[in-house]
């Protein structure tokens, strides 16, 4: 079953043309084996797989990888993946960029977005930004919080 | 923030977008990049001086 229409499958497509080389999505779900955490059911892991399925036959360009919580927790450890729906967007290199949650509505496009940063050896950011980044002498984690819309 | 609610009381989010920098700092809304930049060399630097003590 899908959950793009048609057209958002080709806004997608259109979308992912931007790639500039291959991605893997790291998408880490909840147990297929039907073993539930009361309190910890993982509501849209379903819908988001299928929503990332999508994406990925969008794009030949786009690997999809699914990791399951109770057959595959040590994935979970090697992406520092802590909570589902999970995803870890990898381009030539782990960049550290994780998004948590189903991305519905407008966060589809961010997540589009993301992928097309990741894929590029170097990032749309100004050059005193990059200078600036080079500085850092510890790790700084950014999260940002949204809703989807 | 609908899907974890345990963030939203983590971080008193009022209002979306909120980013967070190594759970100390934080700003509300979209930035400018170069404000975005501040916000994480001070976070960084924050992080350095908890390292060193």
């Amino acid at each position: 079953m899908h959950v793009l229409s048609r057209s958002d499958a080709e806004a997608v497509r259109t979308r992912l043309a931007a790639l500039a080389g291959p991605v893997r999505i790291e998408y880490f779900t909840e147990g297929r084996s039907g073993l539930v955490i009361p309190g910890h059911e993982c509501r849209s892991c379903g819908d988001t797989q299928r929503l990332l399925e999508d994406v990925a036959a969008c794009s030949s360009f786009v690997t999809l990888t699914t990791h399951d919580r109770v057959q595959d927790p040590q994935a979970f450890t090697t992406y520092g993946v802590d909570r589902v729906p999970g995803i870890a967007l990898v381009g030539a290199q782990d960049y550290g960029v994780r998004y948590y949650g189903m991305p519905a509505g407008y966060e589809l496009r961010n997540l589009l977005d993301m992928l097309v940063d990741v894929s590029q050896s170097a990032p749309g950011l100004a050059l005193e930004t990059r200078d600036g980044l080079a500085t850092l002498t510890s790790d700084v984690q950014m999260q940002v919080l949204v809703t989807p819309t | 923030m609908t899907e974890f609610r345990d963030l939203v009381s983590r971080y008193a989010v009022q209002g979306v977008p909120k980013t967070v920098l190594n759970d100390r700092l934080y700003f509300d809304g979209a930035l400018p990049e170069a404000d975005v930049l501040s916000a994480v060399l001070e976070a960084g630097r924050l992080a350095t001086e908890q390292e060193a003590t």
